[in-house]
């Protein structure tokens, strides 16, 4: 079934409410992704999701396209300028570990509210910098909106069945991250448009304005018409007793004490943590002699291409995912880092060639931010009581990947650093120290219950024992891992094709699918019989 | 009537492929105007036109200058003056005034890099005036809003038409800072901006969390 598609009808279990536009599963979370509606909750829940996250994107990287004017305004000097560049990813790292905390506590619509609605006053506190302390300042409390990903990740695995969770929370991110490539170009726009009416020197600072108060109008919509989880909001639900509170504590140990989630986040710090966006355009400046704005409307394509390149690499994990169980899944994440790694040295060795580093360019895209979308597409089964504080880990190693990055590769100028690496040099050791984290980074992706990229599952190890084996046996007695159930059940899917033919509990396709410890019923179809004699056979 | 074609060809050719070749600097030297500054007005009061021989920002003795935001009060201005014997270019038109960006204020500023082709030059951007008389004349500068923190020369170019012919700059360096304040408008939409994120949130997390416990 492709993820992707207008749904006409479906079955479900009958015993399910039918309140839903969209078949779901037995968590109630949607098993397809119908991206023109905006049903409620999950499609309304998706649409607003990545909103919140472009946005976020877009305020966190306002500032790089209009770093030539603001150096004029506050007499920035270019390493005062690369170092803001770095702190604003360094400002997210705690943020992220936090805000998956925060999730798991208040629920993603609460977590999107406070996220918002706080930053959006920082956001416009860059209209009053005046000297490169503020200016540094701003930018590393304005990076603490990135967390928004941890969110967005987070709901979109509580929305979306396993099947295609992937591709949800690829599409999502993908969209959100492309907040960082439009703002190369609306910022300047807005930037021109106000210095119609004001000096050049005033109207950046007007500009910061707009960016502020999309987050508080986007924040009011989230709030007024989101909802949680599928069931609804996180407080009526714990008042009713239909969901446990969190134990912040206890899921944070359980988060970290999972290795999986390191070499996720190993992953994921060098496909998204490179932080490309702002090294490209100086790249084009330098090395090819462009102006500003063609230097920056050319380094966009990269940010831009989140809105296809991540999606795929999405897609491409659940049809693996749905081919070849999680098995495909990790594979997708190895290929896609390696061939992006080597697509990265590639364009740094064509440097002397504009049409070769374009095309490398689009190749990295390709795989680094699908690699994005297929981590993503793991994720969610790592750990089912600690999904948000995965989420928010993984994405912390993405930050400090990026911070890593940013001060070996590409921090220092020539006037002000410990050593002097060409540019394009920068980016060919890069796309190999890439294809080594590859390699170690993938080797702890391993699943007892389904397997790893060379080994194959042990057997006798059900989804069941993994997920339960979160919680201590004082929580199991009291039945609080129960919870875990549904979820365990739903993800049997990740099995892969051929074992899932051979299992009679979950057969493979097109069959309802009854609750765990329920029997299996079968709803006869009566036979519609073709012909053109609809008196003879009664059917008037 | 051939030869006249023939004729009219060729003047064309030369003129296409004198609008072809481009202005550069280098054609122009040695600079054959005298500039001079005259004089400072800093907050209303003139000062000498003494410049600096070094172009380092807060260099000793630098003149400096402040931006002022548009407004009722009396701007900071550098009057210039500058000068040409007749016979030394023929053919000159008009004069252009500019400011231009030192060496050490264009440091890793592409977009303040000086170039040898003029057309693409971006070291001598500011235009001060016009049209001012060929031979000799003076100008000022008002320091506005949007000049940014630098220290400047001043250059001139003559105009034999529509293409520069002569140049000549001063012999100094003065620095201009950038405003002080930001204005009330600026502090004041930011400050209201800023108010309506927690009251969105206070409102929401009072409606849920707080009423709706008490039904």
């Amino acid at each position: 079934m492709a993820p992707v598609k207008q749904v006409k009808s479906y079955e479900q279990d009958p015993d399910l409410p039918t309140k839903f536009s969209v078949p779901v599963d037995t968590e109630h979370k949607s098993k397809t992704i119908r991206l023109f509606s905006l049903c409620r909750p999950h499609m309304l829940a998706f649409h607003l999701n990545w909103l919140g996250f472009f946005i976020t994107f877009l305020s966190a990287y306002a500032a790089a396209p209009l770093i030539p004017v603001i150096r004029d305004s506050i007499h920035l000097y270019q390493f005062e300028a690369n170092l803001a560049g770095v702190v604003t990813t360094a400002g997210t790292v705690v943020a992220r570990i936090a805000m998956g905390s925060i999730c798991d506590f208040f629920g993603p619509r609460y977590a999107y509210g406070f996220l918002l609605c706080l930053t959006a006053p920082v956001v416009a506190g860059m209209a009053l910098v005046t000297d490169h302390i503020g200016y540094i300042v701003e930018r590393m409390l304005i990076g603490w909106s990135l967390a928004a990903f941890v969110i967005c990740q987070f709901w979109s695995s509580m929305m979306f069945s396993p099947n295609v969770v992937g591709t949800a929370n690829s599409i999502v991110g993908g969209w959100g991250n492309a907040g960082g490539g439009v703002t190369q170009i609306v910022m300047p726009y807005i930037t021109v448009g106000i210095a119609k009416y004001q000096p050049e020197t005033l109207a950046w600072r007007y500009a910061f304005l707009v960016p502020a108060c999309c987050h508080v109008v986007i924040a009011f919509l989230i709030l007024a018409f989101a909802q949680d989880l599928p069931d609804g909001q996180y407080n009526h639900l714990e008042k009713s007793g239909k969901k446990a509170k969190a134990n912040p504590l206890r899921e944070l140990a359980a988060g970290l004490t999972n290795y999986r989630m390191y070499g996720l986040a190993a992953c994921y710090a060098y496909s998204f943590g490179l932080a490309l966006d702002n090294a490209l355009a100086p790249y084009f400046e330098k090395n090819f002699g462009f102006n500003i704005t063609d230097a920056g409307n050319l380094a966009a394509t990269f940010g831009m291409l989140n809105f296809v390149c991540r999606p795929a690499g999405g897609i491409m994990s659940d049809l693996m995912g749905r081919r070849y169980g999680m098995r495909g899944r990790i594979w997708v994440v190895f290929i896609g880092l390696a061939l992006g790694g080597v697509s990265v040295s590639l364009m740094g060795v064509c440097h002397n060639s504009l049409g070769l580093t374009m095309f490398f360019l689009v190749l990295s895209a390709l795989f680094l931010e699908g690699t994005c979308g297929s981590v993503y597409g793991v994720v969610p089964f790592v750990s089912r009581r600690s999904t948000g504080i995965v989420c928010g880990l993984v994405s912390a190693g993405g930050a400090i990947g990026g911070v890593m990055n940013q001060a070996i590769f590409f921090l220092n100028t020539p006037a002000h650093g410990a050593y002097v690496l060409q540019q394009y040099d920068s980016f060919k050791w890069m796309g190999c120290a890439i294809v080594f984290v590859a390699c170690i980074g993938v080797a702890p992706l391993y699943f007892p219950m389904w397997g790893g990229l060379f080994c194959g599952p042990k057997p006798g190890v059900t989804e069941e024992d993994y997920y339960f084996s979160e919680y201590t046996p004082a929580e199991r007695e009291q039945g609080l891992h129960l919870a875990a159930s549904n979820f365990a059940f739903e993800s049997r899917s990740m099995r892969g094709m051929k074992r899932l033919a051979a299992d009679p509990m979950f057969p493979a396709t097109g069959h309802t699918v009854a609750k765990p410890g329920a029997e299996i019923v079968k709803t006869p179809v009566e036979p519609k019989v073709a012909n053109g004699n609809g008196a003879a056979n009664g059917n008037v | 009537m051939a030869s006249a074609a023939l004729l009219a060809t060729l003047a064309l050719s030369t003129l296409c492929a004198a609008a072809a070749a481009p202005v550069t600097l280098t054609s122009l030297t040695p600079a054959k105007m005298t500039i001079s500054v005259t004089s400072f007005m800093v907050e209303g009061h003139k000062m000498a036109g003494k410049l600096s021989k070094s172009a380092d920002l807060d260099a000793p003795g630098i003149p400096t200058l402040q931006a002022t935001v548009n407004s009722n009060t009396e701007k900071d201005a550098v009057l210039v003056g500058y000068s040409m014997p007749p016979a030394a270019v023929p053919g000159v038109t008009s004069t252009s005034l500019y400011a231009c960006y030192s060496k050490p204020s264009a440091y890793d500023r592409p977009w303040r890099q000086a170039n040898d082709i003029l057309s693409k030059d971006k070291q001598c951007q500011i235009v001060i005036a016009n049209g001012l008389p060929p031979h000799q004349g003076n100008a000022t500068w008002e320091i506005d809003e949007n000049v940014p923190q630098a220290t400047y020369f001043v250059r001139a170019y003559s105009l034999c038409g529509q293409t520069r012919c002569a140049f000549g700059n001063s012999t100094g360096f003065f620095q201009v800072n950038p405003i002080h304040n930001l204005p009330k408008e600026v502090i004041g939409a930011t400050i209201g901006v800023m108010f309506f994120g927690p009251v969105v949130l206070t409102v929401f997390f009072l409606k849920d969390r707080v009423i709706g416990k008490t039904r």
